[in-house]
């Protein structure tokens, strides 16, 4: 089931966009858990990272859909982005809260569908929220979400999963850890690390600067075959 | 004159004109050819036709008068006289530089040797094994020896052929180093002295005399294919990137007109505007509405797009501009701050092509609702994404490009160029109807934490 919030102060755009996302629901056979928000603070005070998609109004009173993008990206990363606007000139910057589209108003039913076909297309590509159970002694089994993973890495025959701030050291191979992790979403870099691509923060030199804050090194051969496997990763 | 004489002498000659005229064909079919290309074919497999006939007669009536030793001293004379016609027709009947047709004449020659030898060599092995050094070279006594020879022969041709095309990339060649292709005609006069040594040696020779001289022949000729493949990637190598860089400097003669004329347009309707704002202040009767409406059609090039690189702007305001009146819905979300770290003329090249491209598919799809365009630029985890996709569908008509398979392709080759410059990845696919292009460059910032890979 894909879980939409719609965040828009317009009741008429609102109601249009529930319309368009019934039409879509009937069409594609696909069931749909919506839910709206008259506001940019209605939506980030009761908010939890639990939907796929988040259709954001950039106009709105108070906080606009920009700033509310952004907060939202300060706690969820992956969720899809699709904004709303009359302004296409605004939408311009939507690219700097990684947003997947922007739809112009009044939206238009085909536009609706394309864009969520991409989203649902992007769900799929990178992998929902796969789970692994892993034994860690002495606490024995702990299941992480793969998203949390921001990488893997193998010392002697130890596996380190290490999320945002925590490590879990387990036994085992790269080649087991990297069957159960989604494919498009993790690399296997070198003999001792899979990183998570979206875990990527920026690159230095000689080295990738993860999200948590970890430096991997960065060996020159593979380079291109990484960078290709980032390039399949963002074009999801 | 003997008839079964002329007979076995218009076998043999035959048999190496056929050789050689379907060789020519072959080889040649990446060749553009001339209008009176046929007419030239045919003459051309008259004339083959009549000196075999004519040589066959003369051959089998010295054979009888002075023995089979002057034959075989006159042989290479015909089979020289033979060669011409091929020569003649790749010469004349195609449109194309003089060194790219006397590749062909080499390669022909060199394939056709190689045959030869090759066939030689199991002849030599079969001759040792059943101990008959009749037939150590090339010396076969009934037709059986062609059932052999032929798909041999046919291997070996359509290998070549399928080489050829393979490092061509199927499109046709262009000049080549003629200095390259003298060497590739001495070295080819060469392997001819081989096959002369190679044909004058006495069968009684011993075996392992015969395997010395085929095995020298051999390698000398394989050194000559690989050198002609060497040459063609070469020169492939080189003619791109001449195509290449020639339409970059393209697109940056046409962005920078492109922006005087902007900027001439801009400057003129500022003026109008304010010429039209001083007529409505000075007469008070003129509608304000018409006055607004004016002004709105008077921002031709306005600033509706502001990614932050200036070259992105004026490339996306133009697609803007020309995609209006041809119905096609153009999105964009672009941080064009991310793309500074490119050469100024690589950002118009690169996105004057995918622009171009996409707007030169999109305008010629029927149904007017469904042309869209969209284009993203933005960092993402460390990685310039630049991403841009268009609908595909039943396009009307191919373009002079896309007809041409010379010039066809070559807009893609520029962008995975520009790309590959910046150590980037470019892939280009269709997916469920809609064609994507993908393009991830590292980042470069100009802070000194994070550098340049």
């Amino acid at each position: 089931m894909l879980k939409i919030a719609i965040v828009e102060d317009n009741p008429q755009e609102r109601d249009l966009l529930q319309s368009h996302l019934s039409r879509y629901q009937e069409e594609k056979k696909e069931a749909l858990e919506i839910k709206c928000f008259e506001s940019g603070f209605a939506f980030l005070d009761s908010f939890k990272p639990i939907y796929d998609v988040i259709f954001l109004d950039i106009a709105m009173p108070g906080i606009n859909g920009m700033d509310t993008a952004r907060q939202i990206r300060q706690s969820n990363a992956d969720v899809t982005i699709i904004f709303t606007t009359s302004l296409a000139q605004y939408a311009i910057e939507g690219y700097s809260v990684e947003a997947l589209d922007f739809l112009v108003k009044p939206v238009e039913y085909d536009a609706l569908n394309r864009a969520l076909n991409k989203a649902n297309s992007r769900l799929a590509s990178r992998g929902t929220n796969t789970e692994i159970v892993i034994k860690v002694p002495p606490q024995g089994f702990v299941r992480l979400s793969s998203r949390d993973i921001v990488y893997v890495l193998a010392e002697e025959h130890l596996l380190a999963y290490v999320t945002m701030d925590k490590r879990y050291e387990t036994w085992g191979s790269l080649k087991n850890a990297l069957s159960d992790l989604p494919e498009k979403r993790f690399y296997r870099l070198g003999r001792s690390y899979i990183i998570n691509l979206g875990c990527v923060k920026s690159l230095q030199k000689g080295a990738l600067l993860m999200k948590n804050g970890d430096l991997i090194p960065f060996p020159k051969a593979g380079r291109s075959q990484f960078i290709q496997a980032m390039d399949d990763y963002l074009s999801q | 004159m003997n008839i079964s004489d002329f007979l076995l002498q218009f076998f043999t000659y035959g048999r190496y004109a056929a050789e050689l005229g379907i060789m020519t064909f072959v080889f040649s079919l990446p060749l553009k050819r001339k209008p009176k290309f046929w007419t030239y074919l045919t003459i051309m497999a008259c004339i083959l036709g009549a000196l075999v006939t004519v040589f066959s007669i003369i051959t089998s009536i010295l054979i009888n008068a002075f023995g089979e030793s002057f034959y075989r001293k006159t042989t290479y004379i015909v089979y020289f006289c033979l060669t011409l016609p091929t020569f003649l027709l790749v010469l004349l009947a195609y449109d194309e530089p003089f060194t790219n047709r006397a590749f062909i004449i080499v390669s022909v020659h060199v394939v056709r040797n190689l045959s030869r030898v090759l066939f030689s060599l199991i002849t030599l092995g079969i001759g040792t094994v059943i101990n008959d050094p009749s037939v150590y070279l090339f010396g076969f006594t009934n037709d059986v020896w062609l059932l052999i020879y032929y798909p041999m022969w046919g291997g070996l041709v359509f290998l070549f052929y399928y080489l050829l095309r393979r490092f061509t990339k199927n499109i046709s060649f262009r000049k080549f180093d003629s200095g390259i292709v003298i060497l590739l005609f001495a070295s080819l006069a060469a392997s001819f002295a081989l096959s002369a040594l190679q044909n004058h040696l006495n069968h009684l020779e011993t075996a392992w005399d015969c395997f010395l001289v085929l095995m020298a022949h051999l390698i000398f000729l394989l050194t000559l294919l690989g050198a002609q493949f060497i040459v063609i990637r070469a020169t492939i190598a080189a003619t791109e990137k001449e195509i290449v860089e020639s339409q970059i400097e393209s697109h940056i003669q046409q962005f920078d007109l492109l922006k005087e004329n902007m900027d001439l347009i801009n400057e003129k309707a500022h003026d109008l505007r304010h010429q039209l704002r001083a007529a409505k202040l000075a007469n008070e009767s003129i509608d304000e509405k018409f006055v607004d409406d004016v002004e709105h059609s008077l921002r031709i090039y306005d600033n509706s797009v502001n990614t932050g690189n200036p070259e992105l702007d004026m490339i996306l305001v133009d697609l803007k501009f020309r995609a209006a009146p041809l119905s096609i819905d153009v999105k964009i979300m672009a941080d064009g701050k991310c793309l500074g770290f490119m050469d100024r003329q690589h950002v118009i090249a690169l996105f004057s092509n995918l622009v171009e491209n996409a707007l030169n598919y999109e305008k010629r799809m029927p149904d007017a609702s469904v042309r869209y365009i969209q284009i993203q630029i933005g960092l993402q985890h460390g990685f310039v994404h630049i991403a841009v996709e268009n609908p595909l569908g039943p396009v009307k008509e191919k373009t002079e490009d896309e007809k041409d398979p010379r010039r066809h392709g070559y807009g893609m080759l520029s962008m995975k160029r520009i790309v590959g410059v910046y150590d980037g990845a470019f892939t280009a696919k269709e997916e469920d109807g809609i064609f994507k292009v993908s393009i991830t460059i590292p980042y470069f910032d100009d802070s000194s934490e994070t550098q340049s890979l």
